[in-house]
């Protein structure tokens, strides 16, 4: 019975390496933070070799690239929201800042800018109006 | 419905910002025509809000993600060529400020949003009995004709099949467009009751 269950062992070997290896990770949200989960992702590499992914439930693509190049990252969530990102490998990258604007944020400096504008014009505009009633 | 940069080819981002950029001097020209201190005040307050309503984002199925529009509803209370000014203006401030939606792609954008928006805004607007369920109805048309249209411009770029692309979009915007349906229909009848009384 043990002579079976050593040749067994050695007819279906495991082997494992383990090593430290250089990878690049993008994660991509929406505009309000929610991470997009399961988008289809292409890589494509700088020789046209191309690869298909998912995002994670983080919204976050991990890939090791193997050849010096530009990489072209396309993701997509099918809903006509995605992004194109193409990285410069050369063994590192500079890792990316995460926005630093809150959702909240980004409304209130969106609907100032535009209450601002429209507001100048408006006022613009009244004023001409009623120069006109005061020389007619 | 926010096409990013890199996902449309020359001639399809030749082609939409053209029209885009033809409707956009068309509205200009027809608003001139009757511009006023107080129009531009109301005009800038729909601009604020459709950009307000375009960042809220919720979750539809599949871990993906969808927002609501609200040019339908502008356009019904302002009208369609001011509704598509409002709506072009927040979209290329998305665009410029937080790089929702692309720059080239903008045309697209305002096509498959501020277009289908304010065309069938300018029907509801017609309605005056009906208006606010009209306006109900033809806001939910409005978003899942724009993830139709946007589907065609993904599909003429050569990014995989129109039929499979449309029906995914309609399907992940239904639950938008039924809620943008709803609002406006609430709204309007609200705006509607005010001026009555």
């Amino acid at each position: 019975m043990k002579v079976l269950l050593i040749f067994f062992l050695f007819t279906h070997g495991v082997e494992t390496y383990v090593e430290e290896v250089k990878g690049i990770s993008i994660t991509v949200q929406y505009a309000d933070g929610t991470p997009m989960a399961s988008a289809d992702v292409k890589i494509k590499s700088p020789s046209g070799k191309e690869n298909s992914e998912q995002t994670d439930d983080n919204g976050r693509i991990v890939f090791y690239p193997d050849e010096n190049g530009k990489w072209r990252i396309e993701i997509d969530d099918g809903l006509g929201h995605g992004a194109v990102k193409e990285i410069e490998w050369s063994g590192r990258i500079k890792s990316e800042e995460r926005g630093r604007m809150t959702q909240a944020q980004k409304i209130i400096t969106g609907t100032g800018i535009i209450l601002g504008i429209s507001g100048i014009i408006s006022y613009i505009l009244f004023i001409r109006e009623k120069r006109k009633g005061a020389h007619s | 419905m926010h096409i990013p940069e890199g996902f449309l080819d020359i001639k399809t981002l030749a082609v939409t910002d053209g029209i885009g950029g033809i409707l956009l001097i068309l509205s200009a020209k027809k608003v001139e025509k009757d511009i006023s201190s107080e129009k531009v005040a109301k005009m800038g307050i729909a601009t604020a809000f459709v950009f307000a309503v375009n960042m809220f984002a919720f979750p539809v199925a599949g871990g993906t993600s969808a927002h609501l529009t609200g040019v339908v509803l502008i356009s019904a209370t302002l009208g369609g060529w001011e509704g598509f000014i409002c709506s072009s203006v927040a979209l290329f401030l998305q665009a410029i400020l937080f790089q929702h939606g692309g720059i080239l792609s903008l045309g697209a954008n305002i096509l498959n949003i501020s277009g289908w928006g304010a065309l069938l805004g300018s029907v509801a607007k017609r309605f005056k009995k009906f208006q606010p369920l009209a306006g109900g109805i033809l806001s939910f048309f409005a978003v899942i004709l724009g993830s139709i249209s946007c589907a065609g411009e993904l599909y003429l770029s050569g990014r995989g099949s129109f039929l499979r692309g449309a029906t995914g979009m309609a399907i992940g915007n239904f639950f938008p467009a039924v809620i943008d349906g709803v609002i406006t229909f609430f709204v309007l009848k609200f705006l509607k009751k005010r001026i009555e009384s």
